[in-house]
């Protein structure tokens, strides 16, 4: 049974570089010049969870991501981790988007590439975090989803699903189609090998501007967004830390000594 | 002249890069500290097609080039020298394969070189002559249709992982005439000696390989007889220069990183380091020695991969940047004052992983030999 | 009959109670509707969940619209998303707010795709500006984020333990309005079985002493020798998401922006940078200690008490003292 199967993917400021990203008191905007773009990290175990899948049942996996020219490595990288072709959303009218006027685009984008039988997210991105956008895709195509998928046996036409949820793991069995955001412990994520990068120079990668989507133009971008940032306030300036100075034995005794309220009655 | 990477090699970087900091930066203080690289690490190398840069496609390689080659080794170099060391030696026992190899022998050996099944090295140093190669004492010796080899190599890099070593061998009827041969660990009479304990690059496996009375087969004959010296340099001068090079520019790197992020730390007077010009200076020459190696290098490899003449212009990358790796790592440990001297801080150990880039694959007075030769030829008025 | 305009709390109801993120929003929510002289409204879907709309009122609820039926018994999105889609296109409320809870956040994006509203994800805190538009923060990169929406209902998703939990009032009273479940139920998908996760015997959220991990803490040897000193000090242990991610914490231990809100009176932080996202989860210790080599961490501009040094070297003079127990 061959398997039409989508990933979502986000590209992001590389998550371990973040402590670079600042403020602008002036302009109130984010400065994050010279960190280098990633594929968002949980994007990678939704990426893996679709190659092992194709892999095994036999398919095609497209990867579709929304995003500036900068995105388009991450696209590259892609397809050199299992993904067979991409689809990549860029240009003008897409940018400013909210989680909503993005999941109209990557919606529009699956309408038009015909509604897969598997579309796979990570359960939430490592850059304005909101995890919406998984659920609100699955729910603007008509079709179910699982949140925060830890676990899933694909057989014929269904898929036997573990999620995370509040108290506990839910067991929960669904028909195609279907869309999964996955957490972390889903897969390991394969690493790059130089072979696949070399294929992946061949895969081809379809670049869509908002014109060649069958959504409204308004529906897309900051004009379609439900939410609009007004301000960025930059980080108040707090009391800075008290720095208890010397050898580790006397800094030590320090920390005990301002402690001490929460050790009485501890101790081997 | 386009001095840029493009795409492709860029994202040949991104995924050494990747195996560097994912796979390989978690380990490298237990490397360090067991003087043993774990072979899951090769087997992540392996899987990653690292084996197979330099390999044509035909025999199962990705035939990329040394540009290629080249990057990957400076990414795994700038997170551990000594694994950078192992692999550029495992490609360079594979080269003159590649190069000088029959049919039979590319069929049989270089798949599984490719895919990392079996490692290579390359067997030419003894005590008697390293810088010399012609004054070494291994013998051949023809034997029915094959050859009794014996002798003893040091100073083999994957003396005990290796399970094929390419050996330079004088034969014994005529002491001006060497060959090289194909050894396979398993062969009798091939067997690893004794292992270095080094100063540095620690988990590099260093040491002897050892042949009594080893018969090889006729088969195992590399090259022409009587071929053995050019086969030897050919792979030495250009194929080991360049691994070392791609080595040095990584460890450049590691040294000028850990130099500005200490410096940026380091609070004195009020203010870090950083600020104070002297510090500052010595940054410019560890970057000026940096941009040099990597200009050189890739220059080279550049040529290498268009089919030009490169023995000269490896010679110098080798030279200089090799050199440069002990300058930089010395001004690293000049930034970080006594710091630099503790084990804690990574400075120290790019001094000492630095050190043995300079006798590794030809040594600078070597190298000066050779680019003195291109001097005077190119240069005669 | 209830009006229009209201705010609108979503109640969750697990384990066969109210979610105490529910109680905190409907807090806020009192304090949002007060502003704005409208009434507060929870909504409560479940199959047989009447005997919790008492809790609701108790919070601060006006009125309570409750939708009982079968289809409701486990969460899924397809009903409980026709369910709030119906009920808001009916009653038109202003404010919606939702904890941020698995399922909360799984429902909000739902019915806010269903509605074509904005939704605003982990909002800290809610203001009305002059013209009652509710303005919503969300934490980044060390300062906020504001937000408006461009639409109504205006909806936000709220981290458990961020607002604070009201005195509960069993004497207030108020109206419950009975809705009908219209949907069909969701036959595409069926629920095999639900396996509850033990309840942590002691839980971040209400733990008086913590101390966290962070990145700095460099593998689970150094990650070990901080659970010894939280053991010590009966705290509970927290980490950062670098410490999660590199697998020595579990997620659930996670502190910060998508994880846990910690309200500790003692917070010790090893190896922690003190990144936005995971500092907008602890509030207002009493004593806030930094642990960190570096001195450029963000760390010690919040942190009442900082040490630059390597936590190795502290740590186990720390160890030792506690248990030796010669400190003042």
């Amino acid at each position: 049974m061959s398997l039409r199967i989508a990933v979502l993917l986000k590209s992001v400021p590389d998550p371990k570089l973040w402590h670079r990203v600042t403020i602008d008191p002036v302009t109130r905007t984010l400065r994050k010049e010279g960190i280098p773009r990633v594929i968002s990290p949980l994007d990678r175990n939704a990426l893996e969870a679709a190659a092992s899948l194709k892999e095994k049942h036999g398919g095609e996996v497209t990867v579709i991501c929304m995003g500036s020219s900068g995105a388009k490595e991450n696209l590259r990288e892609a397809l050199a981790l299992g993904a067979d072709r991409a689809v990549f959303l860029s240009g003008g009218t897409f940018g400013g988007a909210d989680s909503l006027a993005t999941a109209r685009a990557l919606s529009a984008a699956l309408q038009k590439l015909g509604i897969p039988d598997l579309i796979f997210c990570g359960a939430v991105s490592y850059y304005g975090s909101t995890g919406q956008v998984g659920p609100q895709v699955a729910q603007m195509l008509g079709i179910n989803h699982f949140s925060s998928a830890r676990k899933f046996v694909y057989d014929g036409n269904m898929l036997t699903v573990e999620s995370v949820t509040d108290g506990g793991v839910l067991v929960a069995r669904g028909r195609l189609p279907l869309l999964l955001t996955v957490l972390r412990e889903a897969n390991k994520p394969r690493g790059l090998r130089l072979s696949e990068t070399v294929k992946a120079r061949r895969k081809e990668i379809l670049e869509w501007s908002p014109a060649d989507l069958p959504v409204s133009g308004a529906q897309l971008g900051l004009e379609g967004s439900g939410t609009r940032m007004i301000d960025l306030l930059p980080p108040t300036p707090g009391k800075d830390a008290e720095i208890i100075e010397g050898e580790p034995e006397v800094v030590a005794r320090e920390i005990l000594r301002k402690i001490s309220v929460w050790t009485c009655g501890t101790g081997g | 002249m386009d001095f840029r990477f493009n795409e492709e090699q860029e994202m040949l970087r991104k995924a050494a890069r990747e195996f560097a900091e994912e796979v390989l930066a978690p380990r490298a203080e237990e490397i360090e500290e067991n003087d043993e690289i774990p072979t899951e690490i090769f087997k992540e190398m392996a899987e990653r097609d690292f084996f197979a840069v330099t390999v044509p496609e035909e025999y199962g390689g990705l035939g990329l080039g040394h540009v290629a080659r080249m990057i990957i080794l400076e990414e795994i170099s700038r997170v551990s020298a000594a694994v950078a060391m192992m692999l550029q030696v495992f490609h360079l026992g594979i080269h003159p394969l590649i190069t000088f190899g029959s049919e039979e022998q590319k069929q049989k050996y270089l798949p599984d070189l490719a895919a990392g099944k079996i490692l290579a090295t390359v067997a030419i140093t003894e005590a008697t002559g390293g810088s010399d190669p012609t004054g070494i004492q291994t013998t051949a010796r023809p034997d029915g249709d094959g050859y009794i080899l014996n002798g003893r190599k040091v100073f083999i890099t994957g003396a005990k992982v290796a399970d094929i070593a390419v050996i330079l061998a004088k034969m014994n009827d005529d002491p001006g005439v060497f060959s090289a041969f194909i050894a396979e660990k398993g062969m009798q009479g091939y067997r690893s000696g004794r292992t270095e304990v080094k100063m540095g690059l620690k988990g590099s496996d260093t040491g002897d390989i050892i042949l009594e009375d080893c018969r090889i087969p006729k088969e195992n004959l590399l090259g022409n007889p009587g071929a053995g010296l050019k086969i030897s340099l050919n792979a030495v001068g250009e194929v080991g220069r360049a691994g070392m090079t791609g080595c040095a520019m990584g460890l450049i790197t590691a040294c000028i990183e850990a130099s500005v992020s200490f410096a940026g730390q380091r609070v004195l007077g009020g203010k870090p380091i950083s600020k104070l010009q002297g510090i500052q200076w010595k940054l410019a020459e560890m970057f000026a020695d940096l941009e040099a190696s990597r200009l050189m290098g890739y220059r080279a490899a550049a040529l290498k991969d268009a089919g030009q003449p490169c023995d000269a212009e490896f010679a110098t990358s080798k030279y200089f940047s090799c050199e440069a790796a002990v300058r930089v790592a010395k001004l690293a440990c000049d930034i970080h004052g006594a710091y630099g001297y503790m084990k804690e801080y990574p400075v120290q150990r790019y001094l000492r992983d630095a050190h043995l880039m300079i006798p590794s694959a030809g040594t600078s007075d070597i190298m000066k030999l050779v680019m003195a030769r291109t001097v005077m030829k190119r240069y005669a008025v | 009959m209830i009006a229009q305009n209201n705010v609108w709390v979503y109640a969750q109801e697990t384990r066969g109670g109210i979610a105490g993120v529910t109680l905190e929003l409907l807090g806020e929510g009192r304090r949002l509707a007060d502003r704005l002289s409208v009434k507060l409204t929870a909504v409560l879907c479940g199959e047989k969940v009447a005997g919790l709309t008492g809790c609701l009122f108790a919070a601060g609820a006006d009125t309570v619209i409750l939708v009982e039926n079968p289809s409701l018994h486990y969460y899924n999105a397809a009903c409980f998303g026709h369910c709030l889609e119906g009920l808001a296109r009916r009653y038109h409320p202003q404010i919606f707010l939702f904890g941020a809870t698995q399922q909360g956040k799984d429902l909000a994006a739902v019915t806010a795709a269903r509605l074509n509203a904005g939704l605003t994800a982990h909002c800290t805190a809610f203001e009305l500006d002059d013209g009652g538009r509710l303005r919503q923060m969300v934490p980044a990169f060390g300062g906020r984020c504001v937000f408006v929406s461009t639409g109504f209902p205006q909806m936000a998703t709220v981290a458990p333990g961020v607002f604070q939990r009201p005195d509960l009032d069993w004497e207030r009273r108020g109206e419950v309005v009975r809705e009908q479940f219209t949907g069909d139920g969701n036959t595409a998908v069926k629920v095999l079985n639900f396996l509850p996760s033990p309840r942590a015997e002691k839980g971040l959220a209400d733990a008086a002493v913590i101390v966290a991990a962070g990145a700095g803490v460099g593998g689970s040897e150094g990650y070990a020798l901080v659970e010894e000193l939280a053991a010590l000090l009966n705290g509970v242990m927290g980490a950062t998401r670098p410490a999660v991610d590199e697998g020595w914490a579990l997620e659930e231990q996670m502190i910060g922006q998508s994880g846990c809100n910690v309200h500790p009176k003692l917070y010790i932080a090893v190896g922690v940078s003190g990144d936005q996202l995971h500092l907008s989860g602890v509030k207002d210790p009493d004593v806030f200690i930094a642990i960190n080599k570096d001195r450029q961490a963000n760390i010690f501009r919040h942190a009442h008490y900082g040490v630059i040094a390597d936590f190795k070297l502290i740590i186990p003079r720390l160890i030792d003292l506690l248990k030796s127990r010669t400190h003042i």
